[in-house]
């Protein structure tokens, strides 16, 4: 099987192996340099399979099983990746590291993790691709036409709301929808959209409220999560035209991309995302402000699987847990303080375990466990993300110009049994 | 002998012999101990390969290979140019030219090793669980550079227990430690423990190629580039290890794993060297070849080493020591130098296998004034008087006519420790 892998391994490949393993042994022990190629391949795959997906406007699925086969295809390489680190740690063998290689190593990891996990992402960026090809520019502003009903707000994405003219070629004003005073209310309102039309407005804003509810009745779709409405384009579909249909995606672009310059159509990508948001919200997801939605998804996955990467070395397990110390006691300053003590509490006590009784073998294993289980365990807490992550990031840097020299030290003393 | 021409003699002389193994082996180590130039050690190390080749062939096929003359004279005019470019009158701290000049120093103005690398004082160590209670004895260890320290006894004793406390992984309950080469006691024990070497009885898997291994391992320590290169190959054709740098931990004997694991820790050269139970895996041969290694690696003129080593083959390990520790029962009975062991003795014992029975062993042995025989079962003790030497007593059983079988003389050496009817007269 490893012949097979190196056989396969390219001269370029395997010369910047030869160059790293004589140069940068700590770089090189990290193979990111062999996941990079690894993992670039199987995301290029992946957007050839998006580009070569074959689907017309008339067969616009909502699933996409490659998805899940890519994901499939990513952890496993993860693991692979994973695997292949642990055969040569470094720590393990006290090499001469120091805590700027360790920085380096562990901020080289998180980049590997992003690039191995944004396999969808290039799916979906060759969906787009694709779907590029299917729309003519004058197809569009003709199509757009044939809804004429009037100025409406289209609200595919929470943080996108435009408003375009009848004949879709002037793009109007994108801030009013956003700052409109029916939007604004409509982000606040938690009612059911039946009772949104109860709402006390100006008449032009009700008008513009009513021009919706009457869309989304007419079409008969509409998504609500609570705080507003989403017209669903996919509902559209089973019951338009392919004109219609395409006018709907060009008005998702228009939400979504905000540029008349470039004409992509993207329900798909918005399913796609639609769902990751559905998961993630089950999984307390990262919202980051103003950013796009998917972002905040793989962001949250990268950052949760490279601390759980940092398992597997076994003294960066307690750059881990410092870290996470750190950035827990971060937010709690930040976010009040009463409900996080039963969680830091329990973190501060395994911390101070572990280092009492850091000579002894047999509880190690058990220690492991139980931060590895907690710091995982967090996202299901309600805790303000953001700030744990970003008190992450600080974690890390205050452990490597502070903490770090004097753990190693400690790690390297002899022990007592 | 300190000067390279001493030790080019040395190499001329083995090759005369035919002791070519050794001589190439001899050969590469005069790079280790003086500043030849790059050229000449690039062909070096080429020649040995060839030897390797050579060897190969010769086993494979059961024949001669007569190129090995062309060989031959290669040798001596590499030899001969190490010769013309030495410069016995230079001083060490003479400018070293950066071009391609080929350049030799004398190693004969560099100091001998006096310098102490590890230095402790009655350190004890205790285990103790519901079944039993293990002590290490009090013990006074001082490790020179260009010394081997051989710790000796039977199992359980503490040996492994007291070459960790060395190593830096075991804590000792009492007594003081100092490392005086690194600087006393270790402030930051991760930067310590990544400059000695230690080889556990038991070694960790590794992954991938020998080579790469080399490689990584000297990588950390430092060696960059074609450096790096340049000396995991030296290293690997100077323990034989060449035509494993692309086998893999699961397709190499325990010997080679062994040798392997020096290789590892002689690439980047430390100044102390911790080796546990090494010869347990290793046939006849390839212990007197790790032995003598090790013997030339720690007195190289240019990166001496401190080696502390534990074993039971006594006399293999004897045979290398400049100091001996023994230990049993608990008791440290032994600690100094080899060649002082026995000097204070009253009596020359000696081991002898003979089909002869113990009563005609005896009734022959009565003759000799003063001896006493003892029967071990798989052999016969005889004490003599100190005066009746081992010489002597070889020449009175030639002219009793008595078959030998196995004969030693044990009379300076830890093996009568062993034997529990004896007792230690020093």
């Amino acid at each position: 099987m490893k012949n097979i892998f190196q056989e396969l391994t390219p001269h370029f490949l395997r010369k910047a192996d030869n160059y790293l393993l004589l140069n940068s042994p700590h770089l090189w022990a990290t193979r990111l340099h062999h996941l990079l190629f690894w993992a670039g391949l199987f995301n290029g795959l992946c957007w050839l399979s998006g580009w070569f997906f074959p689907f017309s406007l008339s067969r616009i699925p909502y699933d996409f099983g490659q998805i899940v086969f890519i994901i499939l295809g990513n952890i496993i390489t993860f693991l692979i990746w994973v695997y292949q680190m642990s055969k040569y740690g470094v720590e393990a063998r006290f090499g001469m590291t120091n805590p700027k290689l360790q920085a380096a190593d562990t901020f080289l990891m998180l980049i590997g993790i992003a690039f191995i996990f944004s396999g969808p992402l290039f799916f979906n960026k060759g969906i787009k691709m694709n779907i590029q090809t299917k729309i003519t520019a004058e197809g569009l502003v003709n199509d757009i036409n044939l809804l004429n009903t009037g100025q409406f707000i289209f609200l595919p994405h929470e943080n996108n709301r435009d408003k375009y003219s009848t004949d879709g070629a002037k793009m109007l004003d994108c801030k009013l929808p956003y700052h409109h005073p029916a939007t604004e209310k409509l982000l606040n309102e938690t009612q059911i959209l039946e009772n949104i039309g109860n709402i006390n407005t100006k008449e032009e804003e009700r008008k513009i409220l009513t021009t919706f509810l009457d869309l989304t009745e007419k079409y008969r779709g509409y998504d609500f999560d609570g705080r507003y409405a989403i017209l669903k384009p996919e509902i559209l579909f089973s019951q338009s035209t392919d004109s219609v249909r395409r006018s709907v995606l060009t008005s998702y672009y228009y939400g979504h991309e905000g540029s008349l310059d470039v004409r992509l159509l993207n329900p798909i990508d918005y399913s796609v995302t639609k769902n990751l948001e559905e998961i993630g919200e089950a999984w307390s997801p990262v919202v980051w402000g103003a950013s796009d939605e998917k972002l905040s998804i793989y962001m949250f996955f990268v950052g949760m699987l490279g601390l759980l990467l940092m398992v597997f070395k076994r003294t960066n397990l307690r750059i881990l847990v410092f870290s996470a110390i750190v950035g827990m006691l971060s937010v709690s300053l930040l976010g009040g303080i009463a409900q996080l003590i039963v969680v830091y509490g329990a973190y501060l006590a395994l911390v101070l375990f572990t280092f009492l009784v850091r000579t002894s073998a047999k509880l190690i294993i058990p220690i492991k466990i139980g931060l590895v289980l907690l710091t995982l365990s967090t996202p299901l807490l309600p805790l303000n993300e953001d700030l744990l992550l970003l008190g992450i990031a600080f974690g890390y840097l205050a452990w490597f110009f502070l903490f770090n020299p004097r753990l190693m030290h400690l790690h390297s003393f002899p022990k007592s049994n | 002998m300190n000067t390279i021409t001493d030790r080019v003699a040395e190499v001329r002389k083995q090759v005369e012999n035919g002791d070519l193994n050794l001589a190439t082996r001899r050969m590469l180590d005069l790079f280790l101990d003086f500043f030849i130039s790059r050229k000449l050690k690039i062909e070096a190390v080429a020649l040995r390969a060839e030897y390797n080749i050579h060897i190969a062939t010769k086993a494979l096929t059961g024949e001669d290979d007569r190129d090995l003359r062309s060989w031959i004279e290669r040798v001596y005019h590499l030899l001969e140019a190490i010769e013309t470019e030495s410069k016995p009158e230079v001083e060490p701290q003479t400018e070293v030219s950066k071009s391609t000049q080929s350049f030799v120093y004398s190693a004969s103005s560099i100091a001998a090793p006096e310098n102490v690398v590890f230095k402790a004082h009655r350190i004890t160590k205790q285990y103790r669980n519901n079944s039993y209670t293990f002590e290490l004895p009090p013990v006074d260890i001082l490790l020179k550079l260009g010394e081997i320290t051989g710790i000796v006894g039977e199992n359980g004793n503490g040996k492994t227990t007291l070459l960790r406390i060395i190593a830096g992984d075991l804590e000792a309950d009492t007594g003081e430690i100092s490392y005086p080469l690194f600087g006393g006691v270790p402030v930051n024990w991760y930067k310590f423990r990544t400059q000695i070497a230690y080889i556990p009885q038991h070694v960790s898997k590794w992954h991938g190629y020998l080579k790469d291994n080399l490689h990584f391992t000297a990588a950390l320590h430092g060696l960059r580039g074609q450096e790096n290169e340049e000396q995991v190959n030296f290293i690997l054709h100077r323990l034989g290890l060449s035509k494993y740098e692309k086998a893999t931990w699961s397709e190499i004997s325990g010997g080679y794993k062994l040798r392997f694991e020096l290789a590892k820790a002689l690439v980047w050269r430390p100044k102390l060297l911790i080796i546990d139970e090494p010869l347990a895996h290793l046939d006849i041969n390839a212990q007197q070849l790790f032995l003598q290694d090790l013997r030339f690696m720690t007195n190289s003129i240019q990166h001496p080493m401190s080696v502390f080593i534990s074993s039971q083959h006594l006399h293999e390990i004897e045979s290398v020591s400049d100091n001996i520790l023994f230990i049993k029962n608990g008791n440290l009975l032994y600690n100094g130098k080899m060649k002082s062991f026995g000097a204070e003795r009253n009596e020359n014992i000696f081991e002898l296998i003979t089909p002869l029975t113990l009563i005609e062993i005896e009734k022959i042995c009565a003759e000799i004034a003063g001896a006493k025989i003892t029967d071990l079962g798989n052999l016969i003790l005889i004490h003599t008087p100190l005066a009746f030497t081992s010489a002597k007593f070889m020449t009175f059983l030639g002219e009793k006519g008595v078959e030998i079988q196995y004969f030693r003389d044990i009379s300076t050496s830890t093996s009568k420790l062993f034997k529990e009817h004896l007792t230690l007269n020093r």
